[in-house]
């Protein structure tokens, strides 16, 4: 560490505080206001360290377990998810030694009494806890509250009848007020604090730690505890840092300036309690640590979690296997339709094909390489509708069409929320106006839920009888530099990109649907989170649209007939939108059709409406208030009515058992049933280049989409407390930013509890269909795609189309994966049937025999 | 009459059910709590058809005695008119909504069956309030609704910031339940019966309010307004309100968006007669709702989270109400009531939806307001700031509070184990026993019962000490008065009881725990360790608080009685050693159930200087 370096002039002190605060800042996970929620791995400052050295790390930082507990894999073990064959090629590939063995053996058996008890970390438990007990303050009761209150007094989006006075930054913000109110803001407007805040924050904070730490090299250790044990404010006021347009009403904000009001407020109450001379840091804090060395255990914990998580991904690779020696028919494609790689559209497009075989289905990440920012009629600004990673330089706006009226939606509940019911006087008018109607109210949400209820439902993201600006001519843009639409030319790319990368080049069908998804709910804050991962958690309905209307251009297809995709003119793109909470798709731009076209789309239809039914039979069986074996309409009023009520916390289980990620035809990946459990990437090998260009492009969305949704499962699920957002019943929505237990609470990162209790935590298993040496090059092309790969936060499989041989990477290089102790992968008639078996918990994969 | 007691019996019936049941199954627990919702909302309507019959004219019912102890009476009496009908209609709408609502919201959460059993405990307790046909009845619902209160918001037991709100709210509650305890003894001094609520509207009681005078008028109006203020969380108790917002949201939907904040609405409802007889009464009410209205307006604009906005309004708006009340205006006060009731209750259970609300009503993107200011950056003019400020303390109520109240209560403690005060203490006991001073002697024991009742409130270690502290405070006072009063010897004696085997129960189970490191500085989460155990606390919890489950309650009443012949002060002690008890017995109970484990139990791990975050890799 340069700490001894760092003695000298006061800028170069303030240099080093700052690049130490970057390095903590590694420890927040990238989570900003909760209207934008996207799954992304909590954990990605610790993504260039090996998965299960960056887990002993954490646990040691954050507390909390990392992986399940002892007892669950033991339960695992008996449900047969934990199989003893995988133990033993786990100790193989680890090279563990027999004593290590041994011990896994025994704790399997027995799992230690009082495993359930979480470690802690530095968060709660770190020198900061010893330092404050030993002094006798409880500072846990007294910073944290003033804290929470002034930045999110600050931060308030809208809740806050006053807003915060004045529009400095934070620190300044608050340091107007210390310096004007007449009233106390304790500790804030005691004397000698207040006189901190004429210094920058910085030098407020380098003082703080001065006098409370004294020993630099404390120092960050003591702002790592700070940050760690709030990362929820934090991480909002980093994102908010980052990215400053996140929110509603602009606010300045840094890491650096609420550590200095932070600690400020410890320095504070540290001088009202104890006085001037109070105690600093010890300089040996050891004196607190009696050691307990538990890595030989998490060590070994690592060992039988990678077991449970071969059991599954042997079970996969078995399964493609056998579906390869399966003779899929080749489908005559009549009807296409693309369909996001979301595992919940999983089963969607299963059923689509099992009912009509004359459609087949293809898998592309559901922004369909729009990159664009997105206004919808009556937005106040354009939001991003792309993946994380892009940068967005294109806008596209909604304008009224013909027959829109100006008022696109009547707002339910409008009176009842309205926060001017809040105020004295005319909450005593609206009160009396609308009391006795909210028992109306009341009783008919419970009694009969319907779509009435305030919620964001993914079929009203956009209206078709609006027109979309879409069409570029000249190089317009706007006042952001964007330009307004696309060109000729890009949009052809992206079409091209599109089509041609999943392995669509020819044999285009009359129709094709470019479906994108989305998903209503009630009474959820979370919302963002159940819409579609690739736009950036916003339903895909606009982007979807625009696909179609780029594809259908005559100009656009000109240019793809150059670049050797030929759409014939009789090939319509018809744009519609999945809701995979209610199980209905709604279309866009429809009309016109001829006469053949016409009688598909009427086909489609009919196969979408059996489709949507089964599918929520599907889903339900996994909703333990629903009977089982439910038949598919009434299995679809359910889904309906659970998206709509306010009393149900489950709309959907959204990704819930996402450990897949497979790449390749669908012709292989028809005949399997693999219970929703895959992301699912159109692409053919054959039509790559040798290199593997086309799935290095794939990759680059894959990755971190897929990735990080399984890590945002896999943390929030095997720690809800630590890493997740714990039961979602008491959540109190602060400033709109996010969600609180309580008041005066820390902001909650992950996901909730009911999200996340039916998933199964497992590292996403990524297949590739093609020869392993592409697949490792095309990754090992993007560096930061490989970290994901080489640290193991995803595993990376690739299955040889020649000679169906499967190899999985480990150590640097591809290894073949030994099949053959692996129990035949088991046969069914249909997806009705096993849904009809399965009962509620997971179906192993399973090859559906109607190809035989 | 068995329409009335089934209106309380049927929740707590289904309630002691599924408590005693220990049913595992959501299906059946879920059912029996809505079977039960439902039958009350039937007895409700029963009960006021047969009221509607009755010409809409209140109708008393008197089922006798329960206990009668020398010039004591504690009766049986239900009263049905306007006031209860609405407000048991209400209760059943509300709670039966809200069971029903739970029953899915609830799903697979832990303490699922916890959940019901409190919800319909806290039924049981508000019908008996809406029903009770006297003070005493009324403060056995008052009891229950605080208790189930206390429950509900440390629902999420294993975290410490429920369990501390919880302890907060409680010592609210607490404080203002002496405000009906003692008014229900002062109407007995007024009146020398424990008069039935319609009593106090009729003619002749009416004469007997105007000769009373005016200032055992004005006490009972303090002593009412005391209660109804704690209850209905108005000026100065108004912060406790937000912190109550843990438990899952329908419960807080209930509680502190409807029913329970209305609770103290309700008793200066009942009791309008006697504080409007008074000529200061109304405008002390008065004085103290537009007090709430204005602050908690004032306070509520600045809360940035959803819970804490409704729930300010809420105060504001029955701040509206006692102002009404006060002004005369009792059918728009009990309209006021109702609407408030159902509106707030709604708004809680939908806020989670204002973020799509306001993404809906104004735009999913970027800036949708900017405010403006009239001042430039920086320079904030002094009262803006001020009154900014002011928001964001909560108008310091709940400084003053801890300063002047809950610091030297402390303080007072830790002096009481001086030992030169304890031997001056000693040896004035005997020499006033020795020249046969029985007033000294009694005054004696009621100051060290204080002192113990502190001591108890502050202690931070071994938690057997204050509990059996607090016990002792019980006895002392009880004995000090009986000494005074043979009419209280019955109070001793059930005092003596219920003590008894309130410490014995609390003593087994803090035996059992007990460890050098298991102190009451620390939350230690014995629910999750040993749930038996903390039961027999929590039993014994209650039966020293004196709550109606145990011979306390009465003995309570009892010893309170007696001390009409002694002399005000003994009244006020007793009052001060019920508040402080309570709250000294809650938090042990609270410490040493709630909360997780603490650290020192669990071995510290990777304290060391060798930073995992920093290492560079």
């Amino acid at each position: 560490m340069p700490l001894e370096a760092a003695g000298g002039s006061p800028n170069t002190k303030d240099l080093f505080l700052e690049s130490a605060i970057k390095r903590i800042c590694r420890v927040l996970p990238r989570q900003g206001p909760i209207k934008d929620f996207i799954a992304l791995n909590p954990l990605h400052g610790f993504g260039s360290v090996r998965f299960d050295l960056a887990m002993e790390e954490c646990a040691a930082l954050y507390g909390g377990r990392t992986y399940l507990s002892w007892a669950e894999y033991r339960a695992a073990v008996q449900a047969g998810t934990l199989a003893e064959r995988e133990l033993e090629r786990v100790f193989q590939i680890r090279e563990t030694s027999s004593e290590t063995q041994d011990q896994v053996r025994k704790r399997l058996a027995h799992p230690p009494v009082g495993s359930d008890e979480t470690p802690r970390g530095w968060a709660s438990n770190g020198l900061k806890h010893h330092y404050f007990r030993k002094l006798g303050v409880p500072m846990d009761l007294l910073a944290p509250p003033v804290f929470f209150r002034l930045l999110s007094a600050y931060l308030d989006q809208g809740i806050a009848l006053r807003p915060f006075p004045g529009n400095a930054s934070l620190f300044h913000g608050i340091a107007g007020l210390v310096k004007q109110s007449v009233l106390p803001l304790a500790p804030l407007t005691d004397k000698p604090i207040r006189r901190l805040f004429e210094k920058s924050p910085i030098e407020a904070m380098e003082y703080c730690l001065q006098r409370i730490v004294e020993n630099e090299n404390l120092f960050e250790r003591y702002l790592c505890e700070t940050v760690l044990s709030h990362r929820g404010w934090y991480a909002m006021v980093q994102n908010i840092e980052l990215a400053p347009n996140s929110l509603r009403v602009q606010k300045s904000v840094s890491v650096v300036e609420a550590l200095a009001l932070e600690l400020l407020i410890e320095l504070g109450w540290l001088l009202r309690k104890k006085g001037a001379a109070f105690e600093s840091v010890p300089k040996d804090f050891s004196v607190y640590a009696s050691r307990s060395d538990k890595t030989k255990e998490e060590s070994a914990i690592a060992l039988v979690h990678e077991a449970y998580e071969w059991t599954h991904y042997t079970s996969v690779f078995k399964a493609l296997q056998s579906s390869r020696s399966v003779a899929a028919k080749e489908t005559k494609g009549l009807i296409q339709a693309f369909f996001c790689i979301d595992d919940r559209e999983c089963s969607m497009r299963r059923y689509l094909e099992e009912e009509n075989p004359r459609i087949s289905t293809f898998g592309t990440p559901g922004f369909f390489a729009m990159d664009f920012l997105f206004q919808g009629l009556g937005d106040d600004s354009p939001v991003k509708q792309c993946p994380l990673p892009v940068t967005p330089r294109h806008v596209v706006k909604e304008i009224p069409g013909r027959g829109t009226s100006k008022t696109r939606l009547k707002v339910a509940h409008a009176r009842h929320l309205n926060l001017r019911s809040n105020s004295l006087f005319g909450g005593w008018f609206i009160t009396q106006l609308i009391g006795p109607w909210s028992a109306v109210k009341l009783f008919g949400s419970i009694a009969k839920p319907t779509l009435e209820q305030p919620m964001l439902s993914s079929l009203c993201r956009i209206d078709s009888k609006c027109d979309l600006i879409l069409f570029r001519t000249g190089e317009e843009k706007d006042a952001h530099g964007n330009y307004l639409g696309y060109s000729v030319p890009e949009m052809a790319d992206r079409v091209f990109n599109v089509l041609a990368k999943s392995g669509l080049r020819q044999k285009f069908a009359d129709l094709i649907f470019i479906v994108g998804h989305g998903s209503s709910s009630t009474n959820n804050p979370h919302f963002a989170a159940y819409d579609c991962g690739a736009c950036s958690g916003r339903a895909g309905a606009p982007n979807a649209r625009s696909f179609a209307m780029m594809a259908n251009s005559e100009a656009v297809r000109d240019v793809l007939k150059e670049r050797g995709l030929n759409i014939a003119s009789t090939t319509r793109f018809i744009g519609a939108i999945h809701d995979t909470a209610r199980d209905e798709i709604a279309f866009f731009d429809d009309q016109n059709l001829n006469a053949s076209q016409q009688a598909l789309f009427e086909e489609f239809k009919k196969s979408v409406a059996v489709a949507c039914q089964l599918n929520a039979q599907e889903r339900c069986r996994r909703f333990e208030m629903v009977p089982l074996g439910i038949s598919p309409e009434k299995a679809h009023e359910e889904v309906k009515k659970r998206s709509a009520a306010l009393f149900e916390p489950r709309a959907e289980f959204t990704h819930s058992g996402n450990s897949l990620a497979i790449v390749g035809t669908r012709k292989w990946t028809s005949p399997l049933f693999l219970d929703r459990r895959a992301f699912m990437q159109s692409y053919d090998g054959t039509m790559d280049t040798p290199e593997g260009h086309d799935l290095q492009y794939l990759l680059g969305a894959l990755i971190p989409v897929c990735g990080g949704i399984n890590l945002q499962y896999y943390f929030s699920r095997v720690d809800n407390a630590t890493y997740g957002a714990g039961s979602k019943l008491p959540h109190n929505i602060v400033g709109l930013l996010g969600v609180s237990n309580g008041v005066d609470a820390d902001l909650l990162v992950g996901l909730p509890n009911q999200m996340v209790e039916i998933h199964d935590p497992i590292r996403l298993l990524m297949i590739i269909e093609q020869e392993p040496e592409v697949a490792l090059a095309a990754v090992k092309r993007e560096p930061a795609l490989f970290s994901w790969v080489e640290n193991e936060w995803i595993r990376y499989s690739a299955v040889s189309p020649t000679t169906g041989e499967t190899w999985i990477y480990f150590n640097g290089a591809m290894s073949k994966v030994d099949l053959s102790q692996v129990p035949p992968t088991p046969l069914s008639m249909s997806s009705r049937d096993l849904v009809k078996k399965g009962g509620r918990k997971n179906i192993p994969p399973s090859v559906i025999g109607r190809a035989q | 009459m068995i329409l009335a007691l089934s209106m309380v019996f049927i929740p707590l019936g289904a309630g002691f059910i599924l408590l005693v049941g220990k049913f595992q199954n959501e299906n059946t627990i879920s059912t029996i709590s809505l079977a039960a919702a439902g039958m009350n909302f039937l007895v409700m309507i029963g009960i006021s058809a047969y009221w509607l019959l009755n010409g809409c004219a209140p109708i008393d019912l008197f089922l006798g005695p329960l206990i009668k102890v020398g010039e004591y009476q504690f009766d049986l009496s239900f009263q049905i008119d306007t006031l209860t009908v609405t407000f048991l209609f209400l209760i059943a709408f509300i709670g039966g909504v809200s069971v029903k609502y739970s029953q899915y919201y609830m799903h697979r959460e832990p303490g699922y069956r916890r959940f019901f059993v409190n919800i319909l405990f806290f039924l049981a307790g508000m019908c008996l309030l809406a029903l009770a046909g006297n003070l005493d009845l009324l403060f056995a619902g008052w009891e229950m609704v605080g208790i189930s209160s206390v429950l509900l918001i440390a629902f999420y037991r294993d975290r410490e910031q429920p369990a501390r709100n919880a302890l907060k709210t409680y010592t609210v509650y607490r404080f203002c339940d002496t405000g009906v305890l003692l008014g229900a003894y002062l109407s007995h001094l007024l009146w020398h019966v424990s008069p039935t609520f319609s009593d106090l509207d009729s003619p002749s009681l009416r004469i007997l309010l105007e000769g009373a005078g005016e200032a055992p008028l004005l006490w009972l109006t303090l002593l009412v307004g005391l209660a109804a203020s704690g209850k209905s969380a108005q000026f100065p108790f108004t912060f406790w309100i937000p912190r109550a917002m843990e438990g899952p949201t329908p419960s807080s939907a209930v509680f502190y968006g409807s029913l329970s904040i209305h609770a103290g609405a309700f008793l200066l409802m009942r009791m309008y007669p006697v504080w409007h007889a008074s000529y200061y009464g109304p405008f002390l009410i008065g004085g103290i709702g537009a007090c709430t209205a204005v602050f908690s307006s004032l306070v509520g604009r600045g809360q940035t989270s959803i819970k804490g906005q409704i729930a300010y309004a809420s105060s504001a708006q029955v701040g509206l109400i006692f102002f009404e009340l006060a002004l005369g205006l009792r059918g728009l006060a009990l309209f006021h009531l109702v609407c408030n009731c159902l509106l707030r209750c709604f708004q809680l259970l939908v806020s989670p939806s204002i973020l799509a609300f306001v993404m809906q009503s104004q735009g999913t993107g970027g800036p949708g307001r900017v405010f403006r200011f009239p001042w430039k950056t920086g320079s904030v003019p002094a009262w803006t700031a001020s009154l900014y400020v002011f928001g964001l303390c909560e108008g310091y109520v709940e400084e003053w509070m801890r300063f002047f109240v809950w610091r030297p209560v402390r303080r007072l403690g830790k002096h009481g184990g001086n030992p030169w005060a304890q031997a001056a203490w000693l040896a004035a006991l005997v020499a006033s026993v020795a020249f046969r001073q029985p007033a000294l002697a009694g005054a004696l024991l009621v100051l060290a019962a204080l002192f113990l009742s502190f001591f108890a409130l502050g202690f931070n270690g071994d938690p057997r000490r204050p509990w059996t502290a607090a016990a002792v405070s019980g006895v002392l006072v009880a004995a000090s008065i009986a000494w005074q009063e043979n009419e209280a010897l019955w109070g001793l004696a059930l005092s003596g009881m219920n003590t008894a085997l309130g410490w014995g129960l609390g003593m087994w189970a803090l035996n059992q725990w007990s460890a050098p490191e298991f102190g009451l500085d620390q939350y230690h989460g014995q629910t999750r360790q040993d749930a038996f155990h903390s039961s027999l606390l929590f039993i014994g919890f209650l039966l020293l608080a004196g709550f109606p489950i145990g011979p306390g309650f009465f003995a309570e009443d009892i010893l309170l009685h007696s001390t009409v012949k002694i002399g005000w002060w003994y009244t006020a002690a007793l009052g001060a050693v019920f508040v402080f008890n309570g709250v000294a017995l809650c938090r042990i109970f609270v410490r040493c159930c709630f909360g997780s484990r603490p650290v020192s139990s669990i071995a510290l791990r990777h304290a060391a200087l060798s930073s995992p975050s920093l290492r560079t890799h």
